[in-house]
């Protein structure tokens, strides 16, 4: 599948077929893994990059597991193609430099993808949609498999598979969810919930990767440690604190449709209002917007779009995939009349479907 | 092996310290370690036989310590806390395992291995449970015992270094 073919399609992970997909928007793993007696990538020299990127898209094309995925190397890209990498969660930020010696192996129907010379010699990570961790998790273990054999992989018997970050040493897993906390946010409690996340020794952190705001009420939960752990525990506790966490969405949704229906009625049809009909919209703003729809989606007051819907306008407004798919350059105020087009086209669409159907 | 010093007489006190960036390795006899001021006895001399022996199950570590592998300095690893190669993990070994414990809580690995490796994890557990048994006989002051138990260990090692896919990063 090329970039281009990509841009015309949603990502299956957004598909809002998995459990509980309304609060969760999907589940992902990642592992981290290095060749033994190459520097890692950061401090490698150019020939020891260009070596490591020998080795594994060798071993990524001879196995069977990724016979279909589509390999491309960063400085074979343009700016625009890298960023819109990054916003469909297939390349991290960091990886998304003009570099011969970055590539990036998308497979499965882009539930897979494996960064070649990221921060670690391979990154493997499988995406699931929904509260689907386990699911997720299977695929990349077969993979990991599937290449096991192929790689010579730095890994002590003491410390298990060694990374350039400590905190990664051991498993080399992160398995996170991303979930939707809106409930919990305008009650108030979230504070508390996050601070019982962390003293459960998982890791919270908001929709866009480290230090950014939380944008639409949206919570990344994942596992801090690796080491002492095996790939199930990681995932077990991980299932068990989300669906803890869910139970107190749920509650928290229940006192406000008890104490303050009107209000939230009125947020949430607002909402919809505004996303149906407006013309220019910042992401920002859709972010905000499309999180009140989707708690009303959640509490049962409004049916006329689709989880799968909501997710994807999540994914298809952000900048790169809007000039991507209208195949030119835009600035900001441009993308924000275009975004609004494109919103409100789908939520029409939405709105056709959910009434026939 | 025998004493450095008198080449007669068994080693039995190994004394290893790293001192900008280098290494002073010597091995000597009882006799020999008490004539250089190496004491035997713990309570005479705080660089006693028993700190030297723990250094055998745990050396000291040193901040100016350096990866043979990659170059990396221990102090280039605390500013950037990147790690540069997979020799890093041996070269600052003394120095990670606590600071693995304080990330993760745990030392020792409990996830899926290459395959390669298989068989590998019960000779470096009962590696670490000779370490135990060599503490316990050093608190003892059982010497003799604390050098058989060293012995196991070493042999154990060799075997490891010797072997496929061997100690990566664990005991160098």
């Amino acid at each position: 599948m090329t970039i281009a073919e990509m841009s015309k399609t949603a990502s299956p992970w957004l598909g809002a077929t998995g459990r509980h997909s309304g609060a969760v928007v999907s589940s992902r793993v990642r592992l981290a893994r290095n060749l033994r007696g190459i520097p890692f990538a950061h401090r490698a020299a150019a020939h020891d990059l260009e070596l490591s990127m020998v080795l594994c898209k060798g071993a990524l094309e001879a196995s069977p597991a990724l016979k279909s995925g589509t390999l491309v190397v960063m400085s074979d890209l343009d700016d625009l193609d890298r960023q819109f990498l990054v916003e469909r969660h297939l390349i991290s930020q960091e990886h998304a430099e003009k570099s011969p010696t970055r590539a990036v192996l998308v497979a499965n129907g882009e539930s897979a993808s494996i960064m070649i010379n990221e921060e670690d010699h391979l990154r493997l990570q499988a995406i699931a949609s929904g509260f689907e961790v386990l699911d997720a998790w299977r695929l990349l273990e077969r993979l990991d498999d599937d290449l096991d054999g192929r790689l010579e992989y730095a890994f002590s018997c003491e410390w298990g598979y060694l990374s350039a970050c400590p905190t990664n040493t051991g498993t080399g897993l992160r398995a996170s969810m991303l979930v939707h906390l809106p409930a919990l946010v305008l009650t108030g409690q979230i504070s508390k919930v996050l601070h019982g996340i962390s003293q459960m020794g998982l890791a919270v952190r908001g929709f866009y990767g480290e230090g950014s705001e939380v944008m639409g009420n949206l919570f990344q939960v994942s596992n801090r440690t690796a080491l002492g752990v095996s790939e199930l525990d990681i995932i077990q506790s991980l299932e068990k604190v989300v669906q803890q966490v869910l139970d107190y969405e749920a509650q928290a949704g229940q006192i406000l449709l008890r104490d303050a229906r009107s209000q939230i009625e009125d947020k949430v049809w607002r909402a919809y209002g505004i996303l149906r009909h407006c013309r220019k919209l910042t992401s920002q703003e859709m972010m905000s917007l499309g999180s009140a729809v989707r708690l009303g989606k959640s509490m049962g007051l409004i049916e006329r779009i689709s989880a799968a819907g909501l997710n994807n306008l999540l994914v298809i407004c952000q900048p790169a995939h809007l000039q991507k798919r209208f195949e030119r350059a835009m600035d900001p105020a441009e993308r924000d009349i275009v975004r609004a087009d494109m919103v409100r086209k789908i939520m029409a669409e939405e709105e056709a479907r959910t009434s026939a159907g | 092996m025998l004493c450095d010093n008198c080449g007669k007489e068994p080693a039995k006190v190994h004394y290893k310290e790293i001192k900008d960036d280098k290494t002073i390795e010597f091995n000597l006899c009882e006799k020999c370690a008490e004539e250089k001021g190496l004491h035997l006895s713990p309570k005479k001399h705080p660089f006693s036989i028993s700190n030297i022996l723990a250094g055998m199950a745990e050396e000291v570590g040193s901040s100016s310590a350096k990866c043979q592998g990659c170059g990396l300095t221990y102090a280039e690893f605390r500013e950037t806390g990147r790690l540069g190669c997979s020799e890093c993990y041996g070269a600052f070994k003394e120095q990670l395992r606590p600071m693995l414990r304080r990330i993760h809580g745990s030392n020792s690995h409990a996830g899926k291995s290459p395959r390669s490796t298989e068989g590998m994890l019960e000779k470096i557990r009962e590696i670490e449970d000779l370490k135990v048994a060599l503490r316990q006989a050093i608190e003892k002051e059982d010497f003799e015992k604390a050098a058989e138990i060293r012995d196991k260990i070493k042999e154990l090692e060799a075997l490891g270094e010797s072997g496929p896919e061997g100690g990566e990063g664990t005991d160098k």
